[in-house]
C-alpha cells in the first residue's frame, strides 16, 4: 500500500502493513536517505493500543532500548541505548509499530540534514533538494510514504521547518509538555520532543500519547496534558471572535515573494472563515537569531561535554600523554565540524570575561522576546506567518556557512526561545513545485488552540497532502 | 564585543573544551567563529538594564522530588563498550 499523503484513519493498521511498508521503506530510501538504521527484526511492534499496526519511525536522538542511537553523529555510531526515552516507552506502550530511525543533522545541529555524519536526506518533492533539518529524516519519511507519522525534536525550528519543507504537518507543544528524558540533549531550556504527520488529527492523536510530564525531567510542566485528539474541533472563527495576528517582520523583503504569497492567501482563507486579522509588530527576528545563537550555542557545549568516548561513543586510535589528551582525541575525531564549532562558541560566549556580554545579555533579550509575545497576545489569540523565509533550497546550501541553521529559523526561532506551541501546516507549492509552510502558534499551554486552527483550515479549506 | 577573534582564542577555547583540532584546521574554525559570533553580537543593541534573565520558559522552580532508590541500569546487557570488564570501565593505559 502507498502511504504518501495518508492518514491513520486511511490505512487498516496491521502487523502485515507494517511488516510490508519497512521492506517498501528500505528500498525507496536507497534515494532519500530519511533513515539511519531500520528496525530489521521488527522488534516492539506487536503491542496493542491505539497506535498499533501503523507504521512509523523516530528521530535517531531518541534513545530505545537495543537500537544505536547516534544522535546523527559519528562518535555515537555504535551507541546501543540501554534504556527507553519517555517518549519512546509511551509510543511503545501504545503499541506503536517504529520501522526505524530518521536522519538529522548531527546532534541536530542544524535546518538541513547536511550536517549529519550519515550523509544528507533528500527532500522527497524534488531529491536535488534538502529535506530541512534537524528532524529532516522524519518529515522526508512522512512525505515519501515511509512512515504514517514519525517523531521528531525541535530547538528552534527543527519540526516546524522540515514539514514545511516536505509539505507535512509538524506540530511541537509548548516547551516541557513532552519529556525531554532519554533525547540526546542540544539546547536544554529550548528542546522539545514533537510530531510529523500528514494530517492535524494524527499529529493530535500522537501528541496526546506522548504528552504529560514526567518525573525523569524535571522541566516537564505539571498542567495536566489535554486530550488533543478528542478535543480537535473546527472553530467556527466569526462567532468565537478569533484575532490572528500577523507579524509583518514575517512578511518583510527577508522572506521569498512566493512565500509571503502563500502566507497571505492562507491569511485570507482565515479571514474569509471569519478570523479578524491584525498586523502586530514584534521585535525584529534578527534578535532571536542572535538570542538563539548564544544560548543554544551555550548549553550545546555544556551538553556535549559528557561525550567523551571514555564509557561509550567513538575512541581514537591514537596513543596520548594523558587522560584529557586521550579526551581531546576522542572528541576531535568524533565529532563533525558543525558540533566542534558550536561548542567553541557556546564555550566562548559562557567563558569568564565574556558571560555577562554574551550569555547573561542574550538571557535578559530572551525575556524581552517573551515580553513582546505577552503584549502581542494581549491583543491577538494566535500569530500567523510563512514558517520558513524560503522553501528547500538545493543540496550543498550550507556549504561555508556556519549561520545556515539560524537564518533559516528566523521565523520559528521567537515562538521556540518563548516555548510557545506551534504548528506548520502545508499551503501550496512554489512555481518549482516546492511545498511552503504556514506557522501558527498561541501562548503556552494553548495547543488545543493551535491545533484547532489548524485542523480548521484542513477541513475547510484542505492543502491536498 | 564585535571584535575579532584570532587563531590564539580559538585554540584557547578548544583545548578548554577538550577537543583537539589540528593546527592547519585552526584557521577555518576562527572564521567560523567570527561569523557566528558577529550575528550574535545584536543582542548589544538592546537596552537590558533592570530586565530579568530567563532560563527556563514555564517558570518551573526547583522541582523536587523523593530520593527513593530505584533498580539502575543493566550494564550487562547494553554495556556500550568492548572495554567493559563487568564492573568497571577499562580505558587505555596512559602513563
Amino acid at each position: 500500500m502507498d502511504l504518501k499523503g495518508k492518514t491513520i484513519k486511511d490505512i487498516k493498521a496491521s502487523k502485515e502493513l507494517v511488516a510490508e511498508t519497512l521492506a517498501s521503506a528500505k528500498n525507496a530510501d536507497k534515494d532519500i536517505n530519511a533513515f539511519i538504521s531500520f528496525n530489521d527484526d521488527l522488534q516492539d511492534v506487536s503491542g496493542k493500543g491505539v497506535l498499533a499496526g501503523i507504521p512509523a519511525s523516530i528521530k535517531d536522538n531518541f534513545n530505545w532500548t537495543g537500537t544505536t542511537t547516534t544522535a546523527g553523529s559519528k562518535i555515537l555510531e555504535n551507541y546501543v541505548s540501554p534504556y527507553n526515552a519517555t517518549v519512546t516507552q509511551r509510543l511503545l506502550d501504545a503499541g506503536a509499530a517504529l520501522i526505524g530511525k530518521t536522519n538529522l543533522d548531527a546532534f541536530a545541529h542544524g535546518s538541513s540534514t547536511e550536517t549529519s555524519d550519515f550523509g544528507v536526506t533528500k527532500n522527497p518533492h524534488n531529491l536535488e533538494r534538502v529535506a530541512g533539518g534537524s528532524s529532516g529524516g522524519s518529515a522526508a519519511a512522512v512525505a515519501a510514504g515511509m512512515s504514517v507519522y514519525s517523531i521528531g525534536s525541535e530547538t528552534a525550528g527543527s519540526v516546524r521547518g522540515p514539514a514545511a519543507w516536505c509539505g507535512v504537518v509538524g506540530f511541537a507543544p509548548t516547551f516541557g509538555r513532552n519529556s525531554r528524558y532519554g533525547v540526546a540533549a542540544m539546547g536544554s531550556s529550548l528542546d522539545r520532543p514533537g510530531v510529523l504527520a500528514n494530517s492535524v488529527e494524527d499529529v493530535a492523536l500522537v501528541s496526546e500519547v506522548i504528552a504529560g510530564q514526567d518525573k525523569y525531567d524535571a522541566t516537564s510542566i505539571p498542567e495536566p496534558a489535554p486530550k488533543f485528539a478528542k478535543e480537535l474541533k473546527t472553530i467556527n472563527l466569526k462567532e468565537k471572535k478569533l484575532k490572528l495576528g500577523l507579524p509583518k517582520q514575517f512578511l518583510d523583503d527577508r522572506i521569498d515573494k512566493e512565500v509571503a504569497e502563500a502566507a497571505m492567501q492562507a491569511v485570507k482563507e482565515y479571514e474569509k472563515l471569519g478570523a479578524e486579522i491584525v498586523e502586530i509588530d514584534l521585535m525584529d527576528p534578527k534578535y532571536s537569531i542572535a538570542v538563539y545563537t548564544i544560548v543554544c550555542r551555550s548549553e550545546v557545549s555544556s551538553n556535549l561535554a559528557r561525550i567523551d568516548g571514555i564509557r561509550y561513543g567513538y575512541n581514537s586510535d591514537k596513543k596520548a600523554e594523558t587522560i584529557l589528551d586521550q579526551l581531546a582525541l576522542n572528541r576531535g575525531e568524533g565529532f563533525g565540524n558543525e558540533a566542534k564549532q558550536r561548542s567553541m562558541t557556546g564555550a566562548y560566549a559562557l567563558s569568564a570575561g565574556y558571560y555577562d556580554a554574551y550569555y547573561k545579555k542574550a538571557q535578559q533579550v530572551r525575556t524581552l522576546i517573551i515580553d513582546d509575545f505577552k503584549k502581542a497576545f494581549e491583543q491577538v489569540d494566535a500569530i500567523v506567518g510563512p514558517t520558513m523565509p524560503t522553501t528547500a533550497p538545493k543540496i550543498g546550501v550550507t556549504q561555508g556557512n556556519p549561520l545556515f541553521g539560524e537564518l533559516a529559523d528566523m521565523l520559528t526561532e521567537p515562538s521556540a526561545l518563548a516555548g510557545l506551541p506551534c504548528i506548520s501546516i502545508p499551503v501550496g507549492k512554489d512555481s518549482d513545485g516546492l511545498p511552503i509552510g504556514f506557522q501558527i502558534f498561541a501562548p503556552q499551554l494553548q495547543e488545543q488552540l493551535v491545533l484547532d486552527l489548524a485542523y480548521t483550515y484542513e477541513k475547510e479549506v484542505g492543502y491536498g497532502v | 564585543m564585535s571584535k575579532q577573534i584570532d587563531d590564539k582564542v580559538t585554540k584557547k577555547v578548544a583545548d578548554l573544551i577538550k577537543i583537539n583540532i589540528p593546527e592547519e584546521e585552526i584557521p577555518n574554525y576562527t572564521q567560523q567563529l567570527n561569523t557566528v559570533l558577529e550575528a550574535a553580537d545584536d543582542v548589544s543593541e538592546l537596552d537590558t538594564k533592570g530586565v530579568e534573565i530567563t532560563s527556563q520558559t514555564h517558570g518551573l522552580k526547583n522541582v523536587w522530588r523523593e530520593d527513593e532508590p530505584e533498580e539502575g541500569l543493566d550494564m550487562s546487557k547494553y554495556p556500550n563498550t568492548q572495554n567493559w570488564d563487568g564492573k568497571y570501565f577499562v580505558v587505555k593505559k596512559v602513563l
